[in-house]
């Protein structure tokens, strides 16, 4: 309820700010667009146990109108859960969005809360801003943060980004830039990122992360047909990383049936051995592939795949997705983790929390 | 006398005869008054595209701007609201609207029905002249509903960088605007085919406004594409065509 309560201040707090910049004639022009969805998520344990969750999830994004070479956006996503794992009601929030961004002749600057990404199209992304270990995108949004940028375009398909992000208000600074060009038909980055020591708190116990440091490449091409990207970065010696490398290779295809439908391949091989993805545990390779069907225009069919080489521990994740009626949304996902109890994709406990063997997820969803 | 009318009429009907074989367009004239009349310098037009299988249908809306090699789609339907495409020489570049990043798709993807359609990327912002990429020659002359037409073949030329090996189109002999085309892989098997039912003339030329293209290899689709609002060589800031205006 308490961030009921923080996000509706958040909502009236900005449409108080529009209607005093814009006036009462161009806060009509605000809009609203978002998703609204309702998830039915199970999980089967190690022990076979089975637990539903009914989580229902509303984006809210609000449209508001340039004023010259200023533009601003707010997005929120809310969940609510009936009965969580906890057995009782739960209700979250998050605001994705809300940030002013200016235009100048130059160069851009953007203000406030806002996604940052380094992405170059890989299924995992060693190298991001946020360097996220969620394979599957499983554990929400997750790529916004309270940051400053400052964006200076040099070329059509040149330019660099300074950022300066605040995840933890209070703990330092964490500060990124990232250079990018295109060359010979490669498209090419590199970034340094800066993180601060901060102190995390989990279930009661506070844990101290050093300050560490990352530089990286990254290039995505063609090789005729194929499509090709790839990445190496080297994370500087603190406490959890020797400063040794990581990278990432990867190719994709696609493939035209006889039918008119089309197959997308596409397949990566990681080698971490800094320790920041990949754990000395769980030995420092993984393979990941995507197989993506296009069914027809309205429907398709995905599997994502990862697997060890090291301890032969799989994870699996079908994924169908169909448009039905008036541009209703349903998705059909799952997850199938294979591997013995010490392996990475087996079941074992990860922060106090006991990874399930199996999890479901059925949804509907409604974009406005 | 009556000898001399008949000279004359004679005369007169060879000499007409001969205009009609001399002022004849060729089919490289023909595809280049059709070039003249589809390119511009630059152009800006509001479209949808309506995909339909079966009993089926969406609708894409978007806005596209184009000059030279370089085309920009935005999305501004509801479920694709902020995507946009960015097309510079054959690299193709997105735009996520939820992640707010720029991602350079592979060129295979160029040749993939664009958000689902039966256009692909090529089709939708492709902007080389046919006429330099094609070897023309006229088959015959046929109707299109009450309008005659120049069939023409066209077979790829031997360096160029086309989607379609063959293409058979039909030429409007008065507007030179194609009604009908017929596109064909090197296999000679029919991949697509494109009718245009409606033209409007927009200042001095004559543009296709609403075509149905249907992939031939799909059984019960077709995707509309219908223009709301077209104008060309419009101003176009420089700095449009780039990865920041993506952003």
């Amino acid at each position: 309820m308490k961030k009921c309560g923080i996000i509706g201040c958040a909502i009236l707090t900005v449409l108080c700010l529009c209607f005093a910049v814009f006036g009462g004639s161009a806060l009509a022009e605000i809009g609203l667009g978002g998703k609204i969805e309702t998830n039915f998520l199970g999980t089967i344990g190690p022990d076979g146990d089975v637990t539903t969750i009914w989580q229902e999830h509303l984006n809210l994004d609000f449209l508001l109108p340039d004023l010259g070479t200023t533009s601003a956006r707010f997005e929120i996503d809310m969940y609510y859960e009936p009965q969580s794992a906890k057995g009782i009601p739960s209700f979250s929030g998050d605001v994705s969005k809300l940030y002013v961004k200016q235009r100048f002749s130059k160069w851009h600057l953007t203000l406030g809360r806002q996604p940052i990404t380094w992405s170059f199209g890989s299924l995992v992304n060693p190298v991001d801003f946020s360097v996220n270990t969620d394979l599957l995108q499983m554990g929400g949004q997750g790529m916004s943060e309270n940051a400053a940028v400052v964006y200076l375009p040099l070329g059509w398909a040149t330019n660099v980004s300074v950022v300066a992000a605040w995840p933890e208000l209070g703990q330092g600074t964490k500060f990124g830039i990232r250079g990018r060009t295109n060359l010979a038909g490669f498209d090419l980055t590199a970034n340094y990122l800066r993180e601060p020591e901060r102190i995390v708190a989990w279930e009661g116990m506070q844990f101290t992360l050093p300050e560490s440091q990352r530089m990286a490449f990254t290039a995505k091409g063609d090789l005729g047909p194929v499509g090709v990207y790839g990445t190496a970065g080297y994370n500087f010696q603190d406490v959890i990383s020797d400063g040794k490398i990581v990278y990432l290779l990867g190719a994709d295809y696609s493939f035209n049936f006889e039918n008119g439908s089309k197959l997308v391949m596409q397949a990566e091989y990681l080698r971490d051995e800094s320790g920041v993805i990949q754990s000395a545990q769980t030995g420092p390779n993984l393979l990941l592939g995507m197989l993506s069907y296009e069914i027809d225009e309205f429907a398709g069919l995905s599997m994502l795949a990862g697997f060890n080489p090291q301890d032969q521990s799989v994870i699996i994740a079908p994924i169908y997705k169909n448009q039905i009626g008036s541009g209703l949304d349903v998705n059909l996902s799952g997850v199938l983790f294979i591997g013995s109890e010490t392996s990475q994709f087996g079941p074992k406990t990860v922060m106090g929390v006991m990874l399930p063997r199996a999890m479901v997820q059925i949804g509907v969803g409604y974009p406005f | 006398m009556k000898k001399y009318l008949v000279i004359f009429l004679m005369a007169i009907g060879a000499i007409l005869l001969l205009s009609s074989i001399a002022f004849a367009l060729t089919a490289d004239e023909i595809m280049q008054k059709v070039d003249d009349f589809h390119y511009a310098t630059t152009m800006k037009m509001e479209a949808e595209m309506i995909i339909v299988n079966g009993k089926r249908e969406m609708t894409k809306s978007m806005t596209l701007l184009a000059e030279g090699e370089s085309a920009l789609i935005e999305f501004t339907n509801t479920r694709d609201r902020g995507t946009k495409f960015l097309k510079v020489d054959d690299s193709l570049w997105m735009f996520f609207p939820d992640a707010e990043e720029v991602v350079k798709i592979s060129g295979h993807m160029l040749e993939q029905g664009m958000m689902g359609s039966d256009f692909s990327y090529q089709d939708a912002m492709e902007s080389e002249k046919l006429a330099e990429l094609y070897q023309f020659n006229i088959i015959k002359e046929e109707n299109i509903g009450d309008r005659p037409c120049y069939v023409i073949e066209g077979i790829a030329k031997e360096d160029a960088k086309v989607s379609y090996y063959r293409r058979v189109s039909w030429v409007d002999k008065e507007r030179f605007v194609i009604l009908q085309e017929d596109l064909y892989a090197q296999s000679g098997r029919l991949l697509k085919q494109t009718v245009v039912n409606r033209v409007e003339k927009i200042g001095e030329r004559w543009y296709a406004m609403d075509s149905v293209m249907e992939n031939k290899l799909k059984k019960n689709t077709r995707t509309e594409f219908r223009i709301i609002s077209i104008e060309f060589n419009v101003a176009i800031p420089e700095e449009t065509f780039s990865l920041q205006n993506l952003q």
